[in-house]
């Protein structure tokens, strides 16, 4: 069954979602889906109040927002199984907690992006904002688990405090990707922002190319791209592209960060002068 | 009834259950891949010495690999499972490990797995790593020509041990050919594999002998050169006896893999073909040849 639920209030206010999981949505029976409460501007409303809600037969199940969905928040909080789709441009905090499930963004998301993830797959067509995947203020541990993949680019600290699971961004990075990553593994196929890897203790980054790295890598020679190769060809079944060079050419390895445990790698294809 | 004039017996094959797993192994060429994977085969023809029997499965591409490079199929045997778990651990240690760029996955989706990466990666010395993708974890242990990659778990299945076709030939080139051909076509059905030296062997065994401590010895019946000394099986045109023994991931495809090698055994010199029981009263699996040849026609 697919539910499709239009946001359309006259309003600029944000509509917290956290705490609609897709499996709950799509298991109440009509009429009861618009009783829901959803929160606006932090105060509980019906979500009928402010959605519009189609309901279709589908091949599969899911939940579909669109409509001004770039108000809403934390969409996809703490789901655990389901689908969810955002169709257009998805708030902060979307996939914040999320353990389970597929959770797909047709356009950009904003800060915050699958934070304190620990499973599922988050996949956005666009870019994201600050701290995707990262951890929540105060913690230490970021994503523990899941995959984030980011068809574009993504915002300082993305990934920072990584603990363990898989991030593919397809384009560029901000500033400090994977800082104080303890483990977990990221991929960004276009440019490594400045601090990437800052405090890395164990964990792999891997990168199209980069400037000098912090003075806290050390390099250690071509990579071998064994491992390497084990997720490509994973990406290549997912139908996910990247550069082709990556088939042929080992990435230049750099261990890090040694002040802090120094376990981490860093891997580039193109060293930029 | 006979198949190209050589007489079947009206007999069966007993098979038992045995503990098995399927390794991959990749490397930069098929050659490396082919070179660990005959490694990691060696001395594992017979469960009776070896408590392992092992031989190469199929060749793979690139597009039938975790790594995308070449690869090799191996199936390994054993009495149990905890047999097998060691054997893993020693011949992925001990033979693949050190083949040159040379790479060991889990080839088998099993609900029993024996841990061997995650006691091969100690090796490392505090260097090694792990990945996590897709709910599979991979060690990366460091060595001198860069990593060796392998999986943290490897499923132990439950296969079929112990099918076997004893051939009967004229002449011991004539039985031969016929035995090399059989194998030939044994190796062509997918998930078998025959465990002796090319696939044959010379020396069919019975369970005991007259020596304490010796578990097994010569089968006497089959042996030209005591005819006159024991109950001999071997009418007087027999001159020589090559058995297979084929093991598979499961009684369809050890089956059909008799079936294919009873065929391509029948040619010109071979007399008899036979197979190995005991009574029925020990191997769960019957596996008859009439039957075979009627279930899989050629």
């Amino acid at each position: 069954m697919r539910i499709e639920l239009e946001l359309a209030s006259p309003s600029d206010l944000q509509v917290d979602m956290g705490m609609l999981s897709p499996s709950k949505v799509l298991s109440l029976p009509p009429g009861e889906i618009e009783k829901l409460t959803v929160l606006v501007a932090g105060r509980p409303y019906p979500l009928g109040e402010h959605f519009k809600l189609t309901r279709s037969e589908a091949g599969v199940d899911e939940l579909v927002l669109f409509g001004q969905t770039r108000r809403i928040v934390s969409a996809g909080r703490g789901m655990d199984a389901g689908r969810l789709v955002i169709n257009g441009e998805a708030g902060p905090f979307t996939g914040l907690e999320m353990k389970g499930g597929e959770l797909e963004v047709s356009g950009n998301a904003g800060d915050c992006l699958g934070v304190a993830m620990c499973g599922g797959l988050l996949r956005v067509r666009g870019s994201a904002g600050d701290w995707c995947g990262a951890s929540l203020p105060g913690q230490a541990r970021g994503m523990t688990g899941g995959t984030i993949f980011v068809d574009g680019n993504v915002g300082l600290e993305a990934g920072a405090g990584m603990r363990r699971g898989l991030m593919v961004v397809g384009g560029n990075s901000g500033e400090s990707m994977g800082a104080g990553m303890l483990a977990g593994t990221i991929f960004c196929l276009g440019r490594l922002g400045p601090g990437a890897g800052l405090e890395l203790k164990r964990g792999s980054l891997v990168a199209g190319s980069s400037l000098m790295l912090l003075p806290g890598f050390r390099p250690a020679g071509e990579a071998d791209p064994e491992w390497l190769h084990i997720y490509l060809t994973s990406f290549r079944r997912l139908g996910l592209t990247y550069p082709h060079v990556w088939d042929r050419q080992p990435p230049q390895r750099f261990t890090g960060d040694h002040l802090v445990l120094g376990k981490g790698e860093v891997l580039v294809y193109d060293i930029l002068e | 009834m006979r198949v190209q004039d050589v007489l079947i017996d009206d007999t069966f094959a007993e098979a038992f259950p045995m503990a098995v797993s399927r390794l991959v192994i990749t490397a930069d060429s098929p050659r490396l891949a082919f070179q660990a994977a005959q490694a990691a085969t060696g001395l594992a023809f017979s469960i009776i010495g070896c408590a392992c029997e092992a031989g190469l499965g199929a060749a793979l591409s690139s597009d039938q690999t975790p790594d995308g490079r070449p690869g090799q199929a191996v199936l390994l045997f054993s009495y149990s499972a905890e047999k097998l778990e060691e054997h893993l651990f020693l011949r992925i240690g001990q033979a693949i490990l050190p083949s040159a760029t040379s790479a060991c996955f889990n080839g088998l989706q099993a609900e029993k797995t024996a841990k061997v990466g995650s006691r091969l990666r100690y090796f490392g010395n505090g260097f090694q790593s792990s990945k996590l993708l897709d709910g599979r974890r991979y060690w990366r242990i460091p060595v001198a020509d860069g990593e060796f990659v392998l999986d943290e778990m490897y499923g132990l299945g439950q296969g079929v041990g112990g099918g076997n076709l004893i051939l009967l030939g004229s002449d011991r080139a004539a039985a031969l050919e016929a035995a090399e051909a059989a194998v030939a076509a044994v190796c062509g059905i997918p998930g078998v594999i025959a465990p002796f030296p090319g696939g044959v062997c010379r020396s069919p065994s019975k369970p005991g002998s007259r020596y304490k401590n010796v578990r097994a010895s010569t089968n006497d019946a089959f042996c030209p050169t005591l005819r006159s000394r024991t109950a001999t099986q071997l009418s007087p045109e027999v001159k020589a006896v090559y058995e297979l023994v084929i093991d598979g991931l499961s009684e369809e495809a050890v089956g059909q893999a008799m079936a294919a090698g009873i065929r391509a055994a029948c040619r010109p010199g071979m007399l008899r073909i036979t197979a190995g029981n005991y009574g029925g009263k020990l191997g769960p699996y019957h596996l008859h040849l009439h039957k075979l040849l009627e279930t899989y026609p050629g």
